[in-house]
């Protein structure tokens, strides 16, 4: 050991030149005859090298930190900077609004943490500057933080802003060296905290320390070679060990900048480009806005209810389940299909959780249980009435009998129905979209200067289109205090994965003070509210009149045709008697007409023989075809001739209704010619004298033709002419027609008249759901998700 | 700022600037080792390593440079990085040859691995160890005042706390020597 010690001491000496000649030779031939010598000489040597190195290293190391920071330099100034709200960082300027005590506080640890920095020798380098308190200023320091002080930024201790220039004195510590040098521990409480540099800002009037305006915060912008999403704003504190010790940590973020909100683009995705498609103008703000809100009652006709979201914050606990619950309902593919059906059938009369024209919906499965047949009810109401089934009939009376249109629907599709407005009803509600009526209560004036008002937010506002999930919105709109990119975190844990590249950008917010951001809160949660249910309401006054006139229709029709068939069957009794008694005065039998048949298909013929001439009198009047028949007992021969006429008339096909009516005058009632293969074709009875009366509406105009006692040959062409109601009843007016029954005619053109506009109203209502239908799947991307195209459907069609 | 201007800026006590100025050469060095299985950790080490060569080399009165800096920094790397993969087994990446070596890459190189694993034996020491001897044979300080200044009894404990370290340091280099040694030089 003691030998050793001398070999490493001559060594040493060798090594580092500090022998003579003489002892330097006779040491290299020791080295050449002793091997450990050598190896020793050689790990000494190797030794010493490493020394130099380690001395070397933390100049390299400390280069290398000035080199990242240096790459990262140029990069500043451009809008999207770290920005740290100036009040609070280490030990800076005492806020405001403290108690005198705690400002001496403070302004004691900023005196020890100015002592400590000087006692370094190096120091940190104070950068010291004479400001104009009344102009805004922008500094920047060597190591690239930049500090912003907006005017009037300094206050005395009355609160009034300072005028005298102030004298400002930065330090920083961005470097580990600097911040080793400084004495600065960073240490969070136990936890060592990797640092991204430190800042001290003093600023004094006359050697007194002025107060920052809360209102008029300072803002230091700190370079950092990336954003670290888990860089913090640390406040330090000297404890009493003199330690300073890094406290309450705030995130950094992107400050946001807010723009005019008018300029952003919060429709769905595609909506404006949708819109031109249909040839509308896609350039009027005022147009697109109001044809966009008005789809709000859509969103209240299709969409689940009991959706919105309470407006507490507590709701936001119970997001992920919902999240899952809803998606798990809405992933069924029934269900859409459920929703489509629905929609098209039944919700201009029913909404799945309230009353409208209908009953609600939801539970009527269950209420029909054991009662009757729901199927049979929904598609023929009318006709399962007639089973005199109980609680049909009370729900008709109930819901003042109204009648509900029958629908083909299959039994399948009612299922389909039925399950969807049992779970539309139920709180863990359905995607559709995002509901017009809550982008609107976000897309105004009184939302500028907010996170809303910002680039950033309007890219989200797309993808929140794409979630189809209000909550998302609701989500944004309600924490307008809070940084964006916590929020898009949020939304990833709803589900939404999409929303993870939106969390990485890191985006902050726009500062708010506290109240506007609650106020805000308020207002959208109002508004939207009121623009949904203004929305919702005009929708369902729109739906019920429509529903209304819908049903008027229904019955109107069913009111002419129950007349229509009736005047009819009385015609053809009369027609049938008359035959009847023509054909026994022609084989000389006495006239005894059997009472009238109730009904041309009712007529009893039981028994052959006698009533032979009467079954084929009926076989004749009903087919409308010219009969003979001889009696086996007379020998005589009874014959009817039925000729037929053809009507013409020119511009046939510009009528959008036409009718053309036989008078056989001798039986005091009229007979509706049909149109079949394009043409009016009927064939005269020749016992009668027939009057012709053709009536036309055209562009709410009516038209009408006559001519008295036709001809029973060949065709009669009829020329249109435009008349009123007073010159058809003149026109069709003859002796033998009694009032009533040329007011019965009269009436036909009013129902032409009604029937044109009826069609009107259907064409306009088909081409109004046409071009709806067609925004649907822009407004809503949900919309019909799922819904199978026809061919496609794996439901059981009719 | 031209090589020569580095050379005697490293040369005097504004070097920080200097090596600033020469990690502009990492990227090169960067690229070179990523595409050769090495990670930007394994570059920037590789690097700072040249940059103590230099460092080293340019405190060196006598030193001149036979080729640019940046010929220099990128060589030394290069010809480690290229040790590095034969020691991990890689031969089949033979990294391209530069036209142009600095004339003492030989003798750096020779020296290196073992001024390298030194290095790690040292910095496994205590901190008071690293003082000491960075003292003692750097700033050549005498071993009254560094025993003062550590707080040592005296010459006596600073030179037996001296012997221990240098001991301790020899043994760890020893055994990192005995892990490494494929890549051990051979010393004539």
């Amino acid at each position: 050991m003691r030998d050793e010690l001398n070999l490493i001491e001559l060594a040493d000496r060798y090594l580092r030149g500090e022998m003579n000649a003489t002892d330097s030779a006779a040491f290299e031939v020791r080295m050449r005859t002793n091997a450990e010598l050598r190896e020793l000489a050689e790990d000494q040597r190797a030794l010493l090298g490493g020394i130099k190195r380690l001395a070397l290293r933390p100049a390299v190391n400390k280069a290398y930190r000035s080199y990242k920071f240096g790459k990262w330099l140029p990069r500043i100034g451009g809008a999207v900077v770290i920005a740290v709200l100036a009040v609070g960082a280490w030990m800076l300027v005492k806020e405001s609004g403290h108690s005198a005590e705690a400002a001496s506080d403070a302004s004691g640890q900023v005196e020890q943490l100015l002592a400590l920095s000087d006692t370094t020798g190096t120091g940190l380098p104070a950068l010291v500057m004479m400001i104009d308190p009344k102009k805004d200023t922008t500094m920047i320091t060597p190591n690239g933080l930049v500090v912003d002080i907006p005017k009037g930024a300094f206050i005395d201790e009355a609160g009034k802003a300072i005028t005298k220039p102030v004298r400002v004195t930065m330090l920083e510590a961005i470097d580990g060296v600097d911040i080793m040098k400084a004495g600065l521990i960073t240490m969070s409480g136990d936890t060592l905290l990797e640092t991204g540099g430190m800042f001290y800002i003093d600023a004094q009037v006359d050697g007194k320390r002025v107060s920052i305006d809360p209102t008029k915060p300072l803002t230091v912008m700190v370079p950092s070679e990336q954003a670290d999403p888990r860089m913090m704003l640390y406040e330090g504190v000297m404890t009493e060990e003199g330690v300073v010790d890094w406290r309450n940590p705030k995130p950094l973020s992107h400050t946001l900048i807010p723009v005019d909100i008018t300029t952003l683009d919060f429709y769905p995705p595609g909506y404006l480009a949708k819109v031109a498609e249909l040839e509308k103008d896609a350039t009027d703000k005022r147009y697109t806005d109001s044809l966009y809100w008005s789809f709000s009652g859509e969103y209240a006709r299709y969409a689940f209810q009991g959706e919105a979201a309470p407006a507490d914050s507590s709701w936001t606990d119970s997001l992920t389940d919902k999240a899952f619950a809803r998606s798990a309902d809405a992933n069924s593919h029934g269900h859409m299909k459920g929703a489509f059906l629905f929609a098209t059938n039944c919700s201009s009369c029913h909404r799945p959780e309230r009353d409208l024209t209908g009953p609600a919906l939801n539970g009527a499965r269950q209420r029909w249980e054991g009662r009757g047949d729901i199927y049979a009810w929904i598609k023929n109401s009318s006709a399962y009435l007639k089973t005199g089934n109980h609680y049909a009939n009370e729900l008709f009376r109930k819901w003042n009998k109204s009648v509900m249109t029958p629908h083909d629907l299959s039994d399948a599709e009612i299922d389909q129905i039925l399950r969807y407005v049992d779970m539309a009803s139920s709180p863990s509600s359905g995607l559709m979209g995002i509901d017009p009526a809550k982008v609107q209560a976000i897309w105004n004036e009184r939302f500028n200067g907010t996170n809303i008002a910002t680039r950033e937010f309007a890219e989200r506002m797309h993808a929140v289109h794409r979630t189809c999930d209000n909550q998302v919105l609701e989500l944004y709109a309600n924490n307008l205090d809070k940084d964006l990119s916590q929020l898009d975190s949020m939304v990833v844990h709803m589900g939404h994965g999409a929303f993870a590249s939106f969390a990485l950008r890191n985006d902050g917010r726009v500062d708010l003070p506290a109240h506007a951001a609650e106020r805000l809160r308020n207002v959208y949660a109002e508004w939207s509210q009121r623009y949904a249910e203004v929305a919702r309401r005009t929708q369902e006054e729109f739906d019920q009149k429509e529903a209304q006139a819908d049903q008027q229709a229904f019955q109107r029709q069913i009111d002419r045709q129950v007349k229509d068939s009736q005047q009819d069957s009385e015609r053809f009794n009369k027609e049938f008697n008359a035959n009847l008694r023509s054909v026994y005065q022609q084989l000389g039998y006495p006239m005894t007409p059997p009472a009238p048949p109730r009904s041309a298909f009712a007529v009893p013929i039981t028994n052959p023989g006698w009533w032979n001439v009467d079954k084929a009198v009926l076989a004749a009047t009903t087919s409308r075809s010219s009969m003979s028949y001889t009696d086996d007992r007379s020998g005589k021969t009874a014959t009817l001739t039925y000729t037929p006429v053809t009507i013409e008339m020119a511009d046939k096909d510009s009528f959008s209704e036409l009718r053309v009516y036989l008078i056989p005058q001798e039986l005091n009632s009229y007979q509706r010619v049909m149109e079949t293969n394009g043409g009016f074709t009927e064939k005269l009875n020749a016992l009668f004298q027939y009057d012709l009366v053709c009536m036309g509406w055209k562009e709410g105009q009516l038209y009408a033709a006559s001519r008295q006692d036709i001809s029973a040959t060949g065709s009669i062409t009829l020329s249109m002419e435009p008349t009123d109601e007073e010159s058809l009843r003149r026109m069709v007016r003859t002796p033998q027609m009694t009032a009533s029954l040329v007011s019965d005619l009269v009436e036909q053109s009013r129902h032409l008249e009604w029937l044109e506009l009826e069609a009107k109203r259907q064409q306009a209502k088909a081409k109004r759901e046409e071009f709806r239908s067609a925004l649907m799947a822009v407004v809503f991307p949900c919309w019909g998700e799922g819904v199978p195209a026809a061919e496609e459907s794996p439901y059981p069609s009719h | 700022m031209s090589d020569q201007e580095i050379i005697s800026q490293l040369r005097t006590g504004q070097q920080h600037k200097a090596l600033v100025k020469l990690y502009a050469h990492l990227p090169k060095v960067e690229r070179m080792v990523r595409n050769h299985s090495g990670t930007r950790a394994d570059a920037k080490d590789l690097f700072q390593d040249a940059l103590i060569i230099l460092l080293g080399k340019a405190k060196d009165e006598g030193f001149t440079l036979s080729c640019s800096i940046s010929t220099y920094l990128y060589a030394i790397c290069r010809n480690r990085w290229q040790e590095e993969l034969r020691r991990r087994g890689r031969f089949t990446q033979e990294l391209e040859a530069l036209p142009e070596e600095p004339n003492d890459l030989g003798a750096v190189l020779a020296d290196e691995q073992n001024i390298s694993l030194a290095e790690r034996a040292l910095q496994a020491l205590g901190d008071k160890c690293q003082e000491l001897l960075k003292r003692f044979y750097l700033l050549k300080e005498p071993l009254l005042t560094i025993a003062k200044s550590i707080g040592l009894a005296g010459e006596g404990a600073a030179k037996t706390r001296k012997y221990k370290c240098l001991e301790e340091a020899r043994k760890r280099y020893r055994s990192l020597l005995a892990q490494g040694s494929v890549a051990q030089p051979q010393h004539p």
